[in-house]
């Protein structure tokens, strides 16, 4: 037998050998493979357990916010019920059971409260509540609802929750099931994560305290952020013009006065008023036009329909079976903010007036570099601004933007206005800032005053009356301007605070086509109790939500607010539920 | 030679398989953090998802749909992030969100190998059982009530709202390498994560 031979032969005689290999590897790899399986899924289950604990413990830290009451040995069933039902409606795609707090004998039956001091990690509750809202200061302990600390005293809120592994292959050599008991607490009171619109403390992101006039083609008033809510009338004396809601808000038309007899007056063809939510008219509702449409997800009109002012066709009301519910009158949900706070400026600077190229420098007042101006903190009269200009916070009795093609940037802070207020007088101007209030109130020189006193009432339909009103200053932009600026932050992001007794018919006045937003809208509330917005140009840059005495559209394309509601005022505003463990 | 020959394709469909379900589980894990924190954002700020397109994938980052989005973008970074398109699911056709249940289905759309949606749905306990009171719709932009009611402003301890967030991705999206066989064959397995939480009273 030859090498090669013996070879062959070998060869032929280790055939097959690999079949009881691979059949060992495939054993092995799906044991592993069954291994992996379990753990992956025990690990997407505990995953979901701790989302429906983190859920359910959020819910007990809204019912503990929400409900504040300073008695001791009260039950607590509304908070262990609220989290129990936030844990129920989620179900863990499917891999654990609703509910999952759960009942009986187990140690984790119960939610969890600290109170005297604020949850640590390893730290153990204070007391324990168990399903019927009794309390005990131990899980395994005698729950009586006496025992129940006051509301007003919890700090955190934990909602543990108890489940068990699905083992499908362990079982089969032998496994046991594992438990799973998430554990997660959550603040009462902080900072809640992401970021928050002002809005929802707010029944109506456009508040208007009397009429409404829409007088150009394709004019709107957008909200989605909060309600529409007008006190006076609502007049279309223009054809393709928008009063609309989204989100699910409504629009309530109080029409405690009225246009032509009607609280809401259709004179137009193509008009649309249109609530998300629901709609009120109270008063009467006009047609002179043609093709316009009254809808609501449900509506009320109080008044007459028609009259003699139903003249032409393809006027819809939705749904046609409205009801005749009067509206209730609606309140200024700024009308117990305190006016802007502000550290008075001490320095006189009255005798600056135009700022060009060539001015002399004032001493602590005004410093000219070239051809770039700095007003420092101070009280001025009235400025003229030729030269790009940094302002920093002060009182003034006007600021008139008197030169083209210029950005004027403002400091962070508070800008009183006793004069005539701000004039844009120029084209191509960009004002910027942020961190902004501008306050336009009445007065002079050193001595800025209200336009009025203002008592706020929870009785009164504006929130409050003035004992005299008086027009004061206003905002003017006359020329193309680009608005690049923002309100503060904090509880109180007003931008533009006109003294509520300021009665001014032109306060915030668009008065030349081209005012447009700068790094997208203008942030911050623009606020006019007793004021009015006049827009004589095609304009889709003014910040909302709005609180105004009135609103006058006196050109076409006229935009104001948004379909998707003032967004993101604030960062981070205070509100239950951190989740702390 | 030949028993290898025979038994290599076994083992490897083993180890593929094994990498396919691997991969499945961290999408379906990624996609758990994505409607989490789409869900917290959209119970503290119910009524933002305005503004953007029908289909984008890129909606602004202060609306519920870009905030899931931009969860979706950045989880899985060595795959490219998973892509979400502000598409409604349908269910049954409908943008309608099913009624809440411990097991989400898959919704009847989308079907296609590379597309994926979203629902943000709202439910109401005013009549005790949570039942659906409210959608974002995508195509329209706007919030839609159901029966009449307007929910989202209606939040309260007593009757609470739920929101409920569910996200679906067509598994050839993910690179997947068992599914992408799949998807040959023309099957299109959906990978479908909800969460649901209370809105902020």
């Amino acid at each position: 037998m030859n090498i090669g031979a013996r070879h062959r032969f070998g060869r032929r005689g280790e055939r097959g050998q690999v079949i009881p290999v691979v059949a060992l590897l495939i054993l092995i790899i799906s044991g592993f493979a069954a291994i992996s399986l379990d753990a992956g899924m025990d690990y997407a289950q505990s995953r979901s357990d701790n989302d429906v604990s983190d859920a359910a413990a959020l819910a007990g830290a809204y019912w503990a916010v929400d409900d504040p009451s300073s008695t001791q040995g009260l039950s607590l069933a509304g908070l262990w019920s609220a989290e129990n039902s936030a844990a129920s409606v989620d179900g863990c795609n499917g891999q654990c059971s609703a509910p999952m707090v759960v009942a009986g004998s187990n140690a984790y039956a119960v939610a969890q409260l600290w109170t005297t001091t604020k949850f640590a990690a390893g730290a153990s509750p204070a007391f324990y509540v168990n399903s019927s809202g009794a309390c005990s200061s131990s899980a395994s302990g005698t729950f009586l609802v006496a025992t129940c600390p006051a509301v007003s005293s919890i700090q955190d809120v934990g909602a543990p929750v108890s489940d068990k592994t699905n083992d499908y292959f362990a079982t089969v050599v032998g496994g046991h099931p594992v438990g799973i008991v998430p554990d997660a607490v959550a603040a009462v009171s902080g900072t809640g994560e992401g970021t928050t619109s002002t809005n929802p403390t707010m029944a109506c992101e456009i508040c208007v305290f009397g009429p409404v006039s829409l007088n150009g083609g394709g004019d709107e008033l957008l909200a989605g952020g909060g309600s529409i809510d007008i006190g006076g009338y609502l007049w279309y004396d223009t054809s393709s013009a928008t009063v609309q809601t989204s989100n699910g808000y409504g629009i309530d038309v109080d029409g405690t006065s009225q246009q032509g007899g009607a609280s809401v007056y259709v004179g137009g063809s193509s008009d649309l008023l249109n609530a998300n939510g629901d709609l009120g008219i109270d008063g009467p509702l006009y047609f002179n036009s043609s093709s316009s449409t009254v809808k609501g997800a449900s509506t009320n009109i109080s008044g007459t329909v028609g009259a003699t002012y139903w003249q032409t066709s393809g006027n819809v009301i939705t749904p046609s079976a409205y009801g005749t519910t009067a509206v209730t009158d609606f309140t200024d949900p700024m009308a117990s903010v305190a006016v802007p706070t502000y550290t008075k400026a001490t320095t006189n600077c009255s005798s600056v007036g135009t700022v060009q190229t060539g001015t002399s420098n004032v001493a602590n007042c005004l410093t000219v570099s070239g051809s770039t101006a700095t007003l420092a903190s101070g009280i001025y009269g009235n400025v003229t601004l030729d030269l790009p200009t940094t302002v920093n916070p002060g009182e003034f009795e006007s600021l008139t933007i008197g030169n083209s093609n210029m950005t004027i940037t403002f400091n962070p802070g508070t800008y009183i206005f006793d004069g005539s207020g701000i004039d844009v007088n120029a084209g191509g101007i960009t004002l910027a800032g942020t961190g902004l209030t501008f306050y336009m109130t009445c007065g002079s020189g050193t001595a800025p005053a209200s336009c009025g006193t203002w008592t706020p009432s929870s009785t009164q339909p504006t929130g409050g009356t003035c004992s005299t009103t008086t027009s004061g200053s206003s905002v003017n932009l006359g020329g193309t301007t680009t608005l690049n600026l923002q309100g503060p932050t904090g509880s109180n992001p007003v931008l533009f605070f006109f003294d509520r007794c300021n009665s001014n018919q032109s306060a915030f006045w668009v008065d030349s086509p081209g005012v447009t937003a700068g790094n997208g809208y203008p942030t911050g509330m623009l606020y006019a109790h007793s004021g009015r917005l006049l827009i004589n140009a095609s304009t889709s840059s003014i910040p909302s939500p709005l609180v105004v005495g009135s609103i006058y559209y006196n050109a076409g394309s006229i935009v104001l607010g948004t379909a998707t509601g003032s967004v993101a005022l604030v960062a981070g505003t205070s509100g239950p539920g951190t989740l702390v463990n | 030679m030949v028993e290898f020959a025979l038994c290599f394709p076994i083992l490897l469909l083993f180890s593929v398989s094994a990498v396919g379900v691997a991969h499945t589980e961290e999408t379906a894990n990624d996609l758990a953090t994505v409607v989490r924190d789409g869900a917290r954002y959209a119970s503290l700020n119910p009524a933002l998802y305005g503004g953007c397109a029908n289909g984008s994938i890129s909606c602004l980052t202060n609306t519920i749909q870009g905030i899931i989005q931009a969860e979706a973008n950045s989880v899985n970074q060595s795959a490219g992030g998973v892509t979400l398109a502000n598409t409604n699911c349908l269910w049954g056709g409908l943008p309608t969100p099913p009624a809440l249940s411990t097991t989400v289905s898959s919704p009847s759309t989308p079907t296609n190998a590379s597309t994926s949606c979203i629902t943000i749905a709202y439910f109401t306990s005013e009549t005790g059982t949570p039942s659906p009171c409210a959608y974002y719709s995508t195509s329209t932009g706007l919030f839609t009530n159901l029966n009449g009611s307007t929910c989202v402003a209606a939040s309260s301890t007593s009757s609470p709202v739920y929101v409920e967030v569910i996200v679906a991705v067509a598994q050839s999206a993910t690179g997947n390498p068992v599914l992408v066989l799949l998807n040959g064959l023309h099957i299109t397995p959906l990978l479908t994560r909800s969460y649901t939480m209370q809105v902020v009273p």
